[in-house]
């Protein structure tokens, strides 16, 4: 049994329905004629019953017929509710294709933020992230993140000069010491990246190297963030001047803070003693003057044996107390050692009363000058390099990226992006509808507008991601591909103009912008005048006439399936529509 | 470009409400409460036909 019967056996019925009152009728007349010529009384009478008997019953047939109209209307009814229902709980795809697009945006801008931050291609940049992406999920890392990652790697990069030297994990775990350490990461990559280049240390000794310093500074009582300030500004002009390891380079760092020093006071008095004659010179000035007894020879050996905290040290203890020195005395001070009054003092201070813990402090150097990569480790992982906020911040926007990174190939997230637009396009259209509603106050035109939406959003929505998702096919780019109504014609949507159109099967309907400009294209001069016929009417029916338009868009649509192409001036609709400006959310 | 988004809106909401309705009925006549309605009129209605055919028999 085909799916219509159901309207075909209505259409009998009524048919049938029609028949038998014809019948019954012409039996009336039969009956009226008889009874003028026929004197037979009792025959009549009899036949008089028997049609008042089939009146009866062909009553009671139209009231049944009646009633199942209306039975029919109420279920109708009852349908069209749970279609509208049903369209209305499919709207999540509408948040979806939003959700998407989002999602895109985020893979789009990770990827460009990669290229850029590394100055590479669109396509290696998705590499990168992919391994960052990968890195991350292997470690289940979440104390940090690939921006934090590639500013790592920007840096490892900007000192090894070859990608070849570096990799994600590298950068992945060093970013992740410096947070642990809590120290800049540009400066940690750097240092990393010189120790390696200049000392020759491995990635992870270099790693160690850095957790190894903090230990030391924090048995020193110093604080490693201080420590790196100073490292970065003075550390490579320090290594360069002494010919020093970065590694010792950084003790020493670690060191003259702890006194209350720089590394740029350790060469200005280095500079001041290693000129032997000028030093001796300003040093008897200085002997003269205070009547002190200052001897710099040994703090001269020391500085030149690269112990430079312990020359400083040496110094500071043969100046002695220099707190009644006049102008005189503090000016062959500065000319004898390189040391200005304030650092003296604060080191003189600093050594009075702070307290030290000389076994530990040992241990430490001791630790920091064989490398220790076990107890660099073992500290390690006995910080946290976020907080629990950070952590999940971290672990969230790394979930996303790494998700990202897997649809990360552009061509495909474009068709994707095509889809969407797509979608977003029809419901545009269909907000300029509701506009259009509004303006008109046309009731015909209000029911189901948000289905509209909905209905259309989803065939063209799930043709366009099918499309896209397809690595033969483009996406929704064949009319063929849309659809509205399995029993209409062709939809063409135009994702820039927003318009969604339907004609019959075998119709086409085009739309470009010579069409609708000077009151027709070509090959559509028959339907230009037919709407400019309904516009007339439309014209006359005023916004008032609100079932007028309704009915009158109806003879849109069926123009719409008579003809091939359609034609709208807008000018003239404008005017139709009495719109004085363009309703508000449509542009 | 707006009016054709407007045009293009109002022929889209009229598709989908006659789209909608279209639907509905014709899910409402595969309805089998319908349909043996439907054929118990058309029994009487055939019944009426046959009676008036043979009233003059």
């Amino acid at each position: 049994m085909a799916k219509n019967d159901g309207a075909e056996e209505l259409a009998n019925l009524k048919h049938s329905v029609a028949v038998s009152e014809i019948k019954l009728k012409t039996q009336k007349s039969i009956y009226g004629t008889e009874l003028k010529i026929s004197g037979n009384l009792k025959q009549q009478v009899k036949e008089k019953e028997k049609l008042n008997e089939l009146d009866r019953e062909n009553e009671k047939i139209r009231l049944d017929v009646l009633n199942l109209e209306k039975k029919i209307g109420d279920k109708a009814k009852e349908q069209e509710k749970g279609l509208i229902n049903h369209l209305k709980k499919s709207a999540t795809i509408l948040s979806i294709t939003k959700t998407m697009q989002s999602a895109i945006e985020k893979i789009s801008a990770t990827q460009r933020d990669t290229a850029n931050h590394m100055g590479v291609t669109l396509n290696k940049a998705a590499k990168i992230n992919k391994n960052i992406a990968k890195e991350l999920a292997l470690s289940g890392q979440v104390d940090t993140t690939r921006h934090e990652i590639l500013e790592t790697m920007h840096e490892m990069d900007d000192v090894m000069r070859s990608s070849n030297l570096y990799n994600e994990k590298m950068a992945m775990n060093l970013s992740v010491t410096a947070n642990k350490l809590n120290i800049s990461r540009t400066e940690a990559a750097k240092l990393s990246a010189d120790m390696q280049m200049i000392d020759g240390a491995s990635a992870e000794a270099a790693e160690s190297t850095l957790v190894l310093v903090k230990n030391f500074a924090d048995a020193k009582g110093v604080k490693m963030g201080a420590v790196m300030k100073d490292v970065a500004a003075q550390g490579k002009a320090f290594t360069n001047w002494s010919g020093m390891s970065l590694k010792n380079m950084m003790r020493t760092a670690v060191e003259t803070r702890k006194m209350g020093f720089e590394l740029s006071d350790a060469m200005n008095v280095a500079n001041k003693l290693l000129d032997v004659e000028g030093s001796i010179e300003s040093q008897m000035k200085f002997n003269v003057l205070t009547g002190k007894d200052a001897n710099f020879d040994k703090a001269r050996a020391l500085m030149l044996e690269g112990k430079h905290a312990e020359a400083l040290a040496e110094v500071r203890d043969q100046v002695g107390d220099i707190s009644k020195l006049n102008i005189l005395e503090l000016q062959s001070l500065e000319q004898a050692t390189g040391m200005t009054r304030d650092k003296l003092m604060t080191s003189t201070a600093i050594k009075e009363n702070a307290a030290t813990n000389v076994e530990l402090e040992q241990q430490a150097a001791e630790a920091l000058e064989r490398g220790d990569t076990a107890l660099a480790n073992q500290l390690l992982s006995q910080l946290d390099g976020t907080t629990a906020a950070e952590a999940n911040a971290n672990a969230q926007t790394n979930i996303q990226e790494s998700l990202a990174t897997q649809f990360a190939d552009q061509k495909k997230m474009k068709n994707i992006m095509l889809g969407i637009q797509i979608i977003q396009g029809t419901i545009a259209a269909i907000s300029a509808a509701k506009a259009v509603a509004e303006l008109t106050a046309a009731s015909a035109l209000t029911m189901g507008l948000g289905i509209v939406g909905i209905l259309a959003g989803l065939s063209l929505g799930v043709a366009a991601m099918t499309g896209a998702f397809s690595s033969t096919k483009p996406a929704a780019k064949k009319p063929g591909d849309l659809g509205i109504d399995p029993n209409g014609g062709p939809v063409v949507m135009s994702p820039k103009e927003g318009g969604l159109f339907q004609g019959t099967k075998n119709d086409g309907i085009s739309m470009s912008p010579s069409h609708g400009v000077n009151g027709g294209g070509e090959g559509s001069s028959g339907v230009a005048q037919k709407l400019d016929t309904l516009i007339e009417v439309l014209s006359r029916s005023g916004t008032n006439g609100s079932s007028a338009v309704a009915q009158k868009l109806d003879i849109v649509i069926q123009l719409l399936s008579q003809q091939r192409i359609l034609n709208v001036s807008g000018t003239q609709l404008a005017e139709v529509m009495d719109l004085e400006r363009v309703p508000v959310g449509i542009g | 470009m707006n009016i054709n988004k407007i045009v293009a809106g109002m022929l889209g909401l009229f598709l989908a409400k006659k789209g909608i309705k279209s639907l509905a009925k014709k899910k409402a006549l595969r309805d089998p409460d319908i349909l043996a309605q439907i054929r118990k009129i058309q029994a009487d209605v055939d019944a009426l036909n046959s009676k008036l055919d043979n009233m003059r028999d």
